[in-house]
């Protein structure tokens, strides 16, 4: 568990980056972790790339944001999944300082509570965090395949975006949820 | 709830949204101490380092909703008064104004997608820069390096150049919030620069009606009901302004005959008691044989005229010598007796009003012709009457400070030195300086492919576009995107990723109406309307002032003195400051507080326009013969002004679409359910004679370009007439009507906008049928 803890903040921060030396630092935190990640010759391209699937301003390829994927139709931000996982924050005495800005259904924000949630976990047994780690898992998994498959079917993707995703898909598989105790 | 499946998943999705259970998950975790054991310092923060405001730790129920008002500010007729109702921060639905009686508590089916607009995830949401124009290659920059980069070409502009004058603005209808001439105002706090001036919407008309009457200005909309005859002359309020739908049905449930005349069969058309179908173009011809026919059946008020025409016997004698019905009749492709017979129901009407539409006038003769039917409304006693009227606009509302608009030049600015008009038809002159040495260069805003590429001395090197969708808009757009090429940078301030982002250097994002303070007004309707912040802006969006703002503090940094505009605006104070005594009276309000509990509207003195009959030409009467017009090279007459000759064998019309207003709206997800992609309407006849059958993919083309798209056949197009309704579909779909569409001028504009409107009618093309 501890060695995978890490990679869900690096993956947090690599899906938040705001240019491509926030992309690097995230990425050299994930293979640091042991992520089998290829290396990397020109991050401009890879934030070119960055930019068409997550942040614009053209029409985006995968929207990192839940809604778009858990709401059925409704495929608007700030939809119902958002505001859950908005209560879900609370629950745990934790915002999001971008809250009615930023959806707080960005897969950053999620992995975020999934990171800080694991760190909490490690230093006290709490059965309600270990439900709230269970939901968050659960939720994640109801979503980050959908969104991990636009970005392998955008066109000009870049493999480096394709193989940090791959690795989310894999990290959250081995991420086993635990039992109430 | 499909995300979770293990019963402790389960109970935190049971908890969800029940704060009773949410607080006491959080007091255990709190007295257990997990909660301290959460690291709070991740993207996501504890409350307890935030402050109280932070993190808000209830949630609003069912149906506990926060309202707002806000207004539609998308250059439309209607301008409606809008509810918003808010809950945890987020803009659930819109609903209509009701306290208005224009808006009556209902909205458009654009209006009630509004949430879809802001809740987009295709909506802009950084400052972008693309790293070579139109590569698709962007990378997100901070604000300070947007408006370093932006304010360092302004300075580098000045340098070179010793003025401003390379830095030009193109801005137009994207948002009409008075506060948004921020943006005009943003470029006079810089100094003298280049400004595309006038308007693609509505130009030949108001120097018609300013010709006539002294200015341009409407009956209240809502006495329609009171009509006992109207003409809805050109316009399609069924699309386009489904407000003011209410009143003609009430005009005729009280018996009143509504005639439509259109070249297209429009959903207004079938509405009507009697539809013409009109050759676009002819309605001067047709006007003045309506005239000729009530001049020779004595059926002219002559009482009226006498009082108050100036002219009117010249006007008289003119179509005696050279307008007969017969002829009238052939060049509008319309029966004989049915234009004498509607002529006669209209003059014994009283009162009879006619709607005259913004489509009408988009022709080389648009301007005249409007004079021409001013004219036979005139004659008929009709102008100045309640139910009455040639009701084609007005600005009377408009008397707001325009503080944000009106920004003095730094001291020093070296400017333009040439003769200069009105920038535009919402310029009062209010801010002008007489003694000012220097003004702006003005350009034709509708020709702004050619300006840019004539402009020399100094050529346009900065582009500022904002509120206008340029390369959608525009027309020729071949050309523009040639022209585009020759500027240094461009900027746009957007929404969406649209055609013309596509082609900038830098892209800024803006707020939607709900993320926004500002006060809105019609050009039709008499209502007053605040536009509140509803919720907080989306992403980095910024207003146009806050831009404007923003881009002082950086340019005063680097060169003091170097922008007037102010720094650290307040959004709402910047909106507070745009009312002034005479709005208060006008609309009987004491503070703009009151206008948080509904709309207001302008106390008239009478539901008319020019009710005293004192109009504003220089006789002081109704001016049938017009001694400015003939100093502004045209007829001082209406005179009949053939149209423009074909250059194709198909007149082209690309007239104002259901679902979208100009290039917004159509591009949301709702609008794509009910209208999934651009068609062209082609007559059975026409289509038959090219082997073309319903649904074939055609290419339409003309000298100026080429479309490919899926034909539609129907009857309610003429044969000799190919229909696209204009729209922006979406980054998808690279549909624009301005590649067909060329930048001939119509008539008149120029005397009160600035420049003159474009022949957006009087355009021709051909058909075939291709492989799809």
């Amino acid at each position: 568990m501890t060695a995978q803890t890490p990679s869900i903040l690096h993956f947090s921060r690599f899906f938040f980056a705001a240019n491509a030396a926030e992309l690097q630092s995230a990425y050299e935190g994930l293979a640091s972790d042991g992520a089998p990640l290829p290396v990397v010759t020109d991050w401009r391209e890879v934030a070119f790339s960055f930019n068409r699937l997550f942040v614009g301003p053209r029409a985006l390829q995968a929207p990192p944001y839940a809604s778009l994927y858990l709401d059925g139709d409704d495929t608007r931000l700030m939809g119902a999944s958002t505001s859950r996982i908005r209560q879900l924050y609370a629950m745990l005495g934790l915002a999001s300082p971008w809250q009615d800005r930023i959806p707080d259904d960005h897969l950053a924000l999620e992995l975020d509570a999934l990171w800080q949630i694991e760190q909490a976990l490690a230093t006290v047994a709490s059965p309600q965090l270990q439900d709230a780690r269970d939901y968050l898992i659960g939720r994640l998994r109801a979503w980050v395949p959908a969104f991990v498959g636009r970005i392998q079917a955008a066109p000009q993707v870049h493999p480096v975006i394709v193989a940090v995703a791959d690795a989310l898909t894999r990290a959250l598989g081995r991420v086993d949820p635990i039992a109430v105790c | 709830m499909h995300e979770s499946k293990s019963s402790g998943a389960q109970n935190i999705a049971l908890a969800l949204g029940n704060n009773l259970s949410r607080r006491s998950f959080l007091k255990i975790l709190m007295m257990t101490g997990a909660a301290a054991a959460l690291p709070g310092t991740g993207l996501l923060r504890s409350f307890s380092q935030e402050g109280p405001v932070f993190g808000r730790a209830t949630f609003a129920g069912p149906g506990a909703y926060q309202t707002f008002r806000n207004a539609c500010p998308r250059n439309c007729y209607d301008t409606c008064g809008i509810v918003s109702y808010v809950k945890d921060g987020v803009l659930e639905f819109v609903e209509g104004e009701p306290t208005s009686t224009y808006t009556n508590g209902g909205l458009c089916v654009k209006g009630y997608a509004y949430p879809r607009t802001v809740y987009s995830p295709d909506r802009i949401k950084y400052p972008m820069r693309q790293v070579g124009r139109g590569s698709g290659n962007w990378e997100r920059i901070s604000w300070e390096e947007a408006l370093d980069a932006i304010s360092g070409k302004i300075l580098e502009i000045k340098e070179k150049d010793g003025s401003l004058l390379g830095m030009a603005l193109t801005k137009y209808s994207g948002n009409f919030g008075i506060t948004h001439y921020g943006v005009e105002g943003m470029l006079s706090s810089l100094g003298y620069t280049t400004r595309f001036v006038g308007t693609p919407c509505w130009p030949a008309g108001i120097d018609a009606q300013n010709y006539d009457m002294g200015n341009m200005w409407c009956n209240d909309p809502e006495d329609m009901a009171q009509s006992k005859y109207i003409i809805v002359w050109g316009a399609n309020p069924a699309y386009c302004s489904v407000h003011s739908l209410k009143y003609i049905y009430e005009a005729k449930k009280r018996g009143a005959k509504v005639v439509v005349i259109d070249p297209v069969l429009t959903q207004t058309a079938v509405k009507g008691d009697e539809y013409w179908q009109i050759k676009p173009g002819a309605d001067g011809a047709l006007a003045l044989a309506m005239s000729r026919h009530l001049i020779d059946q004595g059926l002219v008020s002559r009482e009226w005229v006498a009082a108050n025409g100036l002219g009117y016997d010249e006007y008289e004698a003119y179509i005696k010598a050279n307008v007969t019905v017969e002829w009238g009749a052939e060049q509008a492709g319309l029966p004989v007796d049915v234009v004498k017979r509607v002529a006669e129901e209209f003059a014994a009407a009283d009162p009879a009003t006619i709607w005259i539409g913004y489509g009408m006038q988009r022709h080389v003769n648009g301007g005249v012709n409007v004079r021409a039917i001013d004219a036979l409304v005139a004659m008929t006693g009709n102008v100045g009457k309640p139910g009455g009227g040639a009701r084609y606009g007005h600005l009377f509302t408009w008397g707001f400070n325009y503080n944000a608009m009106v920004q003095a030049a730094p001291e020093g600015s070296v400017g333009y030195t040439g003769a200069t008009g009105p920038k535009g038809e919402f310029d009062t002159g209010q801010g002008a300086d007489a003694a000012a040495t220097y003004t702006d260069r003005t350009f034709n805003i509708n020709k702004i492919g050619q300006e840019i590429l004539d402009a020399q001395d100094p050529p346009v090197r900065l582009l500022w576009i904002a509120n206008k969708n340029v390369v959608s808009q525009d027309f020729d757009k071949n050309k523009i995107v040639k022209a585009f090429e020759k500027v240094e940078m461009i900027v746009a301030v957007d929404l969406f990723f649209n055609p013309t982002v596509e082609q900038a250097d830098i892209v800024l994002p803006t707020v939607t109406p709900f993320e926004d303070w500002t006060v809105n007004v019609s050009y039709w309707h008499y209502w007053l309307h605040l536009n509140e912040q509803a919720i907080k802006p989306l992403f980095e969006t910024k207003s146009d002032i806050e831009i404007a703002s923003a881009l002082s503090a950086v340019l005063n940094a680097k060169q003091p003195g170097s922008c007037t505009f102010p720094q650290n605006i307040d959004a709402k104070e910047m909106m507070i400051k745009e009312f002034n005594d005479g709005i208060y009276q006008l609309f009987g309000i004491t503070s703009w507080e009151d206008l948080r509990k509904g709309a207001a509207k302008a106390k008239l003195p009478s539901s008319a326009s020019w009710s005293d009959l004192k109009f504003a030409t220089p006789s002081g009467k109704y001016e049938f013969k017009s001694e400015i017009a003939q100093t502004n090279g045209h007829t001082a007459l209406p005179e009949y002004k053939a149209g423009r000759e074909a250059y194709a064998p198909l007149r082209l019309l690309t007239p104002h679409a259901k679902h979208g207003l100009h290039s917004q709206f159509q591009n949301l997800d709702w609008m794509h359910d009910l209208n999934p992609e651009p068609l062209v309407y082609v007559h059975p006849r026409t289509a038959g004679a090219k082997g073309i059958v319903d649904g074939d993919t055609v290419r339409v083309f003309n000298p100026t370009g080429e479309i490919r798209l899926k034909a539609q056949l129907t009857n309610n197009v003429p044969a000799d007439t190919l229909l696209m309704y204009e729209a922006w579909f979406g980054a998808k779909n690279g549909f624009n009507v301005n590649l067909l569409v060329d930048d001939v001028s119509s008539d008149m504009g120029a005397y009160k906008t600035g420049s003159p409107g474009v022949a957006i009618h009087d355009q021709f093309a051909d058909i075939e049928k291709v492989a799809a």
